[in-house]
């Protein structure tokens, strides 16, 4: 893949993530809204590739876009009030909204540019870290990586030359937590979405 | 034409960062301000996996934004739950009529 | 054998029983039960006698034989006796056979032990029981030479037992007691026949007669002391049986708190006497020949006996109407008359003077004059009353307390058997008296005898049965009243001789006995004679039934003959004979020393003097009142004084109010007033203090912590009504404050930061 064409894909990446979420606020009907965020998350996708982050972008296009997107649209239609139910907000809600927004953006794009916490020998421009699911498995389950010999050796450089000691510390208490509590998530989420039984009123 | 750098991509997560809140802030309905929640742990995986692609952390900020995509999902699941709640009990899903435990 | 008087004594109480805990449902036959019991007992008390004259021979000897029962006994004077006794048989013919009958009774008392039967079961150990020792020596006879009898009493020291001793005194009151009770009991089933709670009235009479008899057959002071204080209850009972009638209430309160003040020196004199000799045991204090045991006796101090004496005698003034605490007696009246004949004449009345008579040998000179003083006091202060009494039974009441006064004095001058043979004979003529007074006012509806009169054709049984009465009491030759004051004027006589600086007192018997012949007869003048006074109540009078007049006559028998016929000198016992052999050594020895035999030399003078005096007052009382020569208004108006003395009972009611209660009412009232201004203003002052402290921490409490905890609380409160407007419900701008406060912080993040 040549520079330029990386470049021209990258750009349209970033305008492919960046353009449908403002659209994703702009526009006002709901699944409109969805289908701009549909496109949004897998714009995300798209630079979790482009960040060599595979499996990451997987995941994303998967569980977001395949997985709660299809719920989003689920809660829309469930909930759906009828086209006269107006919705919109205040334009007061708006400008105030707005001012907030952009002045936090104006900062944090300040920021970014500000070269004071940037350390170009922490951040350099390493290349793409290649990460396989076999290595992100072994760093879940916690096995140091005793020779982080790459797997394949055209990419030598591109794997962290000095592998840090606390990657063998592992993941696996983490995993276990989140696995925990995702069914905990899902099974209060079963109960308070059941079929509705109206609160019996006592009756005077 | 973008080259690609860290800042780019910080760049791309600030302004999701922005939608997501002003997304929240806008909409009052209830599943719309569940997309800005959305739009806005994008952008902080963006920004993990940036600084995991371009930082000395190794593949520790894919990881978290792996947990983050897999609570994210989690979240979902129960916000949607609460939405339906709320719809089922107010007739409606704007967030706005949500203000019985206003003080 | 001695059971037979325990059966005897225990039937009534078991009629008691019987009736109250099944009143409600025999109703009459309540009277057929108390009735019957008391018949029982005076069956057994009657075979009991018998019995007791069969075991002790001498009891039954008439004078002239007493002799040879002495020859068994004594042996050594027999001749004398003899002699004696031939003198008696000799003089029969005449009518003077008291000198006879004196020299028989000097014969009589030798060592002889009048009792034939005693027992008793312990059932409380106020000092200690029976020890290992004296234990052993009762099983071992034989060891008991070394230690000496004493050890081997049945009784340990302080043993208190319930039991009973059977004398001839004891038969005789037995037989006296379940006779008129017997009597008493059928006159009631007539006299009570309309009356509400006929039932109850039994059950207090069969509850009655059985204290009396255990009191008569108990072997020991303590045991007198209970039966003394439940016949007490039973007066108490039935005094205030009509307790609807207040003034009969009341009268049942002053009986029963008088008799009060004379238990608490009773309990004073059993308490030096039970300290002093450490028993209440007849047969430990006293000798059999009725001396004080020797061995105790040495041990006591005479004050403290005299104290024990004294004690026991307030007792007995108690009980028995004496002379400062004699004004229950008349209030006794009250009650039902039969009640008043079994318990205020014959039975309860006399308990005081058999128990002087039982602890005769106890008394010390001292006490003994005392005795005398207070008998003699009594019997004239109560005769000169009774002369003015109008109610019936009030007069018969006055009579009681004079004639129990006879009694006592002759006691404290060692008159013995005078004072015994008075109880028995004055217990039949004064119950027959009071039942026919009783018959007379169930019969005319009244008790005033101003408004009768002329009752003789009406009631002729009651009136002729009250005539024998009124003779014995006035102590009319042949009637046993004569024979019986008779041996007390004797006694008085004998006394006076070697006693002449106690005159005076001893004047008053021959005076009271004309008295009590005089209002004896103006009783019954009044009642029986003359024109009647109150058409109303004449034409309503009537007869009683048979149920009444029967025992009328039963006991008018009775009061004739109880003396028996001494002077007559036939084999037959007469009462005196039968007393006197039990009389106790010490009624003459000591100061009595030959007393009994001038006495019985003086009988020839005594009888003259007492007829004497009795035939006088009756004169007096016919002149008056049957033949209206004198008008007794005339001589009220002639001695007003006097008068008024004595309708005013000597104004005893009046000093008591003054001397004793009023000052307890002052008492009370100033108490009173101590405890409502000292103590409860005391009180109230403590409470006040302790409200003002309540109130100043109140305030404390309200003003400073409540208000410290109130200001937290209210400051949080308002911070907080202040701060809910924060929480708007409004979802969208908590987001937008969110950012601002995210933004803000990055601004002032980045103001202060400087590189």
């Amino acid at each position: 893949m040549s520079l330029l064409v990386s470049n021209v894909l990258f750009t349209c990446l970033v305008l492919l993530t960046a353009v449908p979420a403002v659209m994703v606020v702009i526009t006002q009907h709901i699944v409109r809204a969805a289908c701009w965020l549909l496109l949004s998350l897998a714009g995300a996708a798209g630079l979790f590739f482009f960040l060599g982050a595979d499996f990451v972008g997987a995941t994303q296009l998967l569980i977001y876009v395949g997985g709660t997107l299809v719920l989003v649209i689920f809660g829309v239609m469930l909930t759906a009030t009828g086209p006269f139910v107006n919705l919109r907000a205040s334009s007061g809600d708006w400008a105030m909204s707005v001012l907030v927004g952009f002045s936090l953006l104006a900062i944090v794009t300040f920021g970014i540019a500000q070269p004071t916490w940037f350390n170009p020998a922490m951040f350099e421009d390493s290349g793409p870290t290649r990460a396989s699911t076999n290595r992100i498995g072994m760093a879940f389950l916690g096995f140091p990586e005793e020779n982080p010999t790459p797997a394949h050796p055209a990419e030598k450089e591109d794997v962290l030359v000095d592998p840090p000691k606390h990657v063998g510390v592992g993941y696996l208490l983490p995993f276990e937590v989140i696995s925990v509590h995702l069914v905990l998530v899902l099974v209060g989420a079963a109960y308070l979405a059941r079929a509705k039984q109206r609160p019996k009123r006592e009756t005077a | 034409m973008l080259i690609p750098s860290l800042q780019i991509y910080l760049l791309v997560g600030a302004v999701l960062f922005t939608t997501g809140l002003l997304c929240m802030v806008t909409k009052r309905n209830a599943i719309g301000v569940l997309m800005g929640v959305e739009l806005i742990l994008t952008a902080s995986n963006i920004n993990f996996v940036a600084f995991s692609r371009y930082g000395k952390l190794g593949l520790d900020g894919q990881l978290v934004s792996l947990f983050v995509i897999v609570l994210a999902a989690g979240e979902a699941a129960i916000a949607l739950a609460i939405a339906m709640n709320f719809y089922n009990n107010f007739e409606t899903i704007d967030v706005d009529r949500a203000s019985n435990l206003k003080g | 054998m001695g059971l037979i008087w325990v059966i005897a004594t225990l039937v009534p109480l078991a009629a008691f029983v019987v009736q109250i805990l099944f009143g409600s449902v025999l109703k009459r036959a309540n009277a057929y039960i108390a009735t019957g019991a008391i018949g029982f007992s005076f069956f057994l008390s009657t075979m009991g006698m018998l019995w007791y004259a069969s075991f002790k021979p001498g009891v039954l000897s008439p004078p002239g034989h007493h002799a040879h029962h002495e020859e068994v006994v004594e042996g050594a004077g027999a001749a004398g006796h003899a002699d004696h006794s031939h003198d008696g048989e000799a003089g029969e013919a005449t009518d003077h056979g008291h000198e006879d009958a004196g020299h028989d009774s000097e014969a009589d008392h030798g060592p002889v032990n009048p009792v034939a039967f005693e027992g008793s079961i312990s059932w409380a150990t106020l000092i200690r029981g029976e020890d290992t020792l004296s234990k052993v020596l009762r099983e071992n006879p034989a060891l008991g030479d070394l230690i000496g009898p004493e050890d081997l009493r049945e009784e340990g020291p302080g043993v208190v037992s319930v039991g009973y001793r059977i004398d001839n005194i004891t038969a005789l009151m037995f037989f006296m007691v379940t006779l008129i009770a017997t009597c008493i009991h059928v006159y009631s089933m007539g006299y009570m026949d309309h009356e509400p709670r006929y039932g109850r009235f039994f059950a207090y009479l069969s509850l009655f007669c059985f204290s009396m008899l255990a009191l008569v057959v108990s072997n020991n002071f303590f045991q007198v002391f209970m039966c003394w204080e439940l016949v007490g209850l039973c007066s108490y009972f039935l005094i205030g049986f009509y307790y609807e009638k207040k003034s009969a209430s009341c009268a049942a309160n002053k009986a029963f708190i008088t008799n009060r003040i004379g238990d608490v020196g009773f309990i004073v004199g059993l308490m030096v006497l039970f300290s002093t000799f450490g028993t209440f045991s007849f047969s430990e204090i006293f000798t059999p020949e009725g001396m004080l045991n020797p061995e105790l006796a040495a041990k006591a101090d005479t004050f403290w006996l005299t104290v024990a004496g004294i004690g026991i005698f307030v007792g007995c003034v108690g009980k028995s109407a004496q002379f400062p605490l004699h004004v229950w007696l008349p209030d006794a009246m009250e009650g039902p008359t039969p009640v008043s004949a079994l318990i205020h004449a014959a039975t309860m009345v006399a308990a005081g003077v058999y128990l002087i008579a039982r602890s005769f040998p106890l008394f010390t000179p001292e006490a003994l004059l005392v005795i005398t003083y207070i008998g003699g006091i009594t019997l004239f202060v109560a005769a000169t009353i009774a002369i003015v009494a109008t109610d019936i039974k009030k007069a018969l009441a006055y009579s009681t307390v004079s004639q129990l006064g006879y009694m006592v004095m002759v006691l404290g001058i060692g008159g013995w058997i005078a004072g015994l043979m008075h109880l028995i004979t004055h217990a039949f003529f004064k119950a027959l008296l009071f039942l026919c007074s009783g018959s007379v006012i169930h019969g005319t509806g009244t008790q005033e005898m101003p408004q009768m009169g002329g009752l003789y054709k009406k009631m002729p049984k009651t009136a002729l049965t009250m005539l024998v009465g009124v003779l014995c009491i006035s102590g009319f030759p042949l009637t046993s009243g004569f024979y019986s004051k008779d041996a007390i004027i004797a006694q008085v006589l004998a006394y006076g001789e070697s006693n002449p600086e106690h005159t005076f007192i001893l004047l008053l018997p021959g005076i009271s006995a004309g008295i009590t012949a005089f209002y004896m007869f103006r009783l019954w003048f009044m009642t029986f004679v003359g024109t009647p006074r109150d058409k109303h109540v004449h034409d309503h009078a009537h007869e009683s039934g048979d149920l009444m007049t029967v025992p009328l006559v039963i006991l008018a028998c009775c009061a004739f003959l109880a003396a028996g016929v001494p002077w007559l000198g036939l084999p037959i016992p007469s009462l005196e004979s039968f007393i006197g052999f039990g009389q106790p050594a010490a009624a003459d020895s000591g100061q009595f020393a030959g007393l009994t035999a001038r006495a019985h030399e003086l009988h020839g003078v005594a009888s003259v003097v007492a007829s004497g005096c009795a035939l006088l007052g009756t004169v007096l009382a016919v002149a008056i009142y049957w033949k209206g020569y004198l008008s007794p208004s005339e001589a009220q108006r002639q001695f007003p004084r006097v008068y008024d003395l004595l309708i005013n009972k000597w104004y005893f009611d009046e000093i008591y109010r003054y001397l004793a209660v009023r000052p307890a009412m002052a008492f009370g009232r100033m108490v009173a007033w101590f405890d409502k201004n000292v103590i409860d203003g005391a009180l109230d002052g403590s409470a006040d203090l302790t409200v003002r402290g309540s109130n100043f921490e109140g305030r404390f409490d309200l003003g400073i912590v409540d208000g410290m905890v109130n200001w937290i609380g209210s400051t949080f409160f308002e911070t907080g009504v202040s701060l809910k407007r924060v929480q708007t419900g409004w979802l969208r701008g908590y987001v937008v404050t969110i950012a601002l406060g995210a933004v803000a912080l990055v601004a002032l993040g980045a103001f202060l930061y400087t590189p």
